[in-house]
């Protein structure tokens, strides 16, 4: 094992992989500061960028981009009181108040550094945890696998947006999604229809490109044209002095606890960023000394909510490479880049792929004092980007999302899929149905249909496999469980519920 | 009651009755003869079914709930107008991807980038000139000099 991370390291120790990841946070930085432009669809749009490199640079460049947009999110927060993405949506709340104070350099700082130590953290859990957990999940027989993979997607689709039926309706579309092509066990077609480009499926590309930035797009074109063309309130830009190292220090006792609490909820399967920071945010102030500086500019408050968010970027790793069941929707998207990197997120990883995984953990862990210095560099530049106009940048993401579809395979087919999905995603997200279930649920369905059938052949054809092996029914049961507490703690979680 | 909701899950039901009785008899092609798939549980018609039954049943689940709800409904859409921009701009795209098969990317692009930036309310041609010229320019480079990707060159050319 040791000549396997020793191997790894030296794979990671290369101009080329770390100038990715580099590459990849400065991209995310730069759409995380874009407000109303979210960690997921930088993701989706980038996906397709990833297949051109080896894996050792195009995992590590998406995880770039995921861990600069988290903190990228925290500018146009701190600047003019709209977050980047919604998991900035508590570091608004001191945020803005120190900038209109004249503190913005000094909140932008407080946010990169309160971001690297969460993501740090949240890291070293992921390196930590997932080895014995994949580990754990390799004496699974395919009836425990499939009903971790039922669990998994319940939790998910249970926890996910406000409404229990229309999670776990949404999970359903994604497996009838991932229904067309080919039955990986008979070989039979299935739901093509004739078109060509879903005799394989439905690419992975297309559909998360519709789903997350087509959809988005749509949504922000409803916005008043007015405030399209309007360069947004640039007021607070120019803030005066840098952070002064003793509010750090103050502060670090906060960020611990945010990171903590951050790592533990992105690893529960479809809790994610937005969740924890406001856990985080609401801690620290219980937890303060001057709680009442809270909402008036606090460096703490800063702190807690960024710290938070991005320990969630390691955390919601865990389930994805030691089980194979992603826990969010940028989660996902990664575990869509893994597979079709060749690497299979699951209990097999870490034996197949020991020194391409090695080698990712590396340049995850390198990826945090990069942040640290792109973000310290160029905080005047990122901050630039926020006042770029929407009305510039909607259609040249769009135009994107477009190049992004269509490089996926060369095929103006995908380009076509992906504005279909566009507008489904749109529907669905106007009437309140979360797509995280829907594509994890897609990701999965394969694997799921995999297991199902090699559990059903031992058993030859009988379903109480699932029910009379033990651990196999214990997953089941608790999903089940899962969805009363639910529908029983949510009065709103019924199907009406918005 | 939630009309939407309500809505949706008749669709969602008609759309089940409709799989399960003729797109899952139709659209399943054997590659195998039938005698050769074992039990039923192992067919490639077995997890399709399952999943329509489940969305049947939680279209079901939708309706009753929708019709129990007493709270009012957000509406998905407030305003038409705000529609009928949604509407323009997919249109816009659509007519983009028609015309890049005839036209290619370099050509089509510029136009489709003025066109949608004048629709969201910038006027300055100081701004729309430069981007939707340079963008696309600098994309078609981009991909060739990184990764040898041709963006559509358009059939007429």
């Amino acid at each position: 094992m040791i000549d396997q991370i020793l191997e790894g390291i030296s794979m990671a120790m290369s101009f080329k992989a770390i100038g990715m990841v580099a590459i990849g946070i400065f991209a995310g930085i730069t759409v995380g500061a874009i407000p109303g432009l979210t960690s997921v669809m930088a993701t989706a749009i980038l996906v397709p960028f990833s297949f051109f490199m080896s894996p050792i640079l195009g995992i590590p460049f998406l995880l770039g981009v995921h861990k600069g947009s988290l903190f990228g999110g925290s500018i146009p927060a701190i600047l003019v009181n709209t977050p980047g993405t919604a998991a900035a949506a508590a570091t608004c709340l001191d945020g803005y108040p120190l900038a209109k104070k004249g503190e913005a350099r000094s909140a932008i700082q407080m946010a990169l550094y309160s971001s690297t130590l969460g993501d740090t953290f949240s890291d070293i859990a992921l390196i930590v945890a997932a080895l014995p957990l994949a580990a754990l999940a390799l004496k699974f027989g395919p009836a425990e696998f499939f009903a971790l993979l039922v669990m998994g997607l319940t939790i998910i689709s249970s926890v996910t947006g406000r409404s229990v039926v229309k999670g776990l309706l949404s999970a359903v579309m994604g497996l009838a999604i991932g229904l067309v092509g080919f039955d990986a066990v008979s070989g039979a077609e299935r739901f093509h229809f004739g078109i060509p480009n879903l005799e394989g499926g439905v690419g992975l590309v297309p559909l998360l490109i519709g789903l997350f930035a087509v959809s988005e797009i749509l949504i922000q074109s409803e916005k008043e044209i007015a405030e399209l063309a309007r360069p947004p309130e640039t007021a607070h830009l120019h803030g005066g002095r840098s952070l002064p190292r003793g509010e750090l220090r103050k502060c670090m006792r906060t960020i611990l606890r945010s990171s903590v609490i951050g790592t533990f909820i992105g690893a529960i399967p479809g809790t994610g960023a937005s969740i924890a920071t406001f856990i985080g945010y609401a801690s620290a102030k219980r937890a303060s000394k001057h709680p009442e500086e809270f909402g008036q500019g606090s460096y703490e408050g800063v702190a807690a909510a960024e710290a938070a968010n991005s320990a969630v970027a390691g955390a919601d790793l865990i389930p994805t490479l030691a089980f194979g069941i992603p826990g969010a929707a940028t989660a996902a998207i990664l575990m869509g880049a893994f597979i079709a990197q060749g690497l299979r997120p699951g209990p097999g990883l870490f034996q197949e792929h020991a020194p391409t995984m090695y080698a990712i953990f590396t340049l995850l862990l390198l990826g945090n004092p990069i942040m640290l210095i792109e973000g310290w560099l160029l905080t005047g530049m990122f901050a630039r980007i926020v006042t770029i106009r929407q009305s510039i940048l909607v259609p040249s993401i769009l135009l994107f999302c477009i190049v992004g579809a269509y490089i996926f395979q060369n095929d103006l087919g995908d380009v076509k899929l992906a504005l279909i999905a566009g507008v489904f995603g749109y529907l669905l997200r106007k009437m309140n149905y979360p797509l995280p279930p829907m594509v994890i649920a897609f990701i999965l369905t394969p694997m799921a249909e995999r297991s199902l059938k090699q559990a059903l052949l031992l058993s030859d054809g009988d379903i109480s496999i699932f029910f009379v092996r033990p651990i196999a029914a214990a997953f089941l049961v608790l999903s089940a469980v899962v969805i009363a507490v639910s529908v029983w703690r949510r009065p709103w979680a019924t199907a009406g519920a918005v | 009651m939630r009309l939407a909701d309500l809505s949706t899950g008749v669709l969602f039901l008609v759309f089940s009755v409709v799989a399960y009785f003729y797109l899952i008899p139709t659209q399943i092609v054997l590659s195998i003869p039938e005698d050769h798939l074992g039990p039923s549980a192992l067919r490639p018609d077995f997890l399709p079914r399952q999943t329509v039954l489940l969305f049947g049943f939680l279209a079901v689940f939708l309706i009753s709930s929708a019709i129990r709800e007493k709270e009012p409904e957000d509406a998905p859409w407030t305003e038409r107008r705000r529609l009928y921009q949604v509407v323009v701009v997919f249109a816009v795209v659509f007519l983009y991807t028609y015309a890049l098969e005839l036209l290619g990317f370099a050509i089509v692009s510029p136009v489709f980038l003025a066109i949608l930036m004048w629709f969201m309310g910038l006027r300055e041609w100081r701004l729309i000139v430069p981007v939707a010229l340079l963008l696309p320019v600098f994309l078609t480079y981009f991909f060739w000099y990184s990764f040898y990707v041709i963006l559509p060159e358009g059939s007429l050319f």
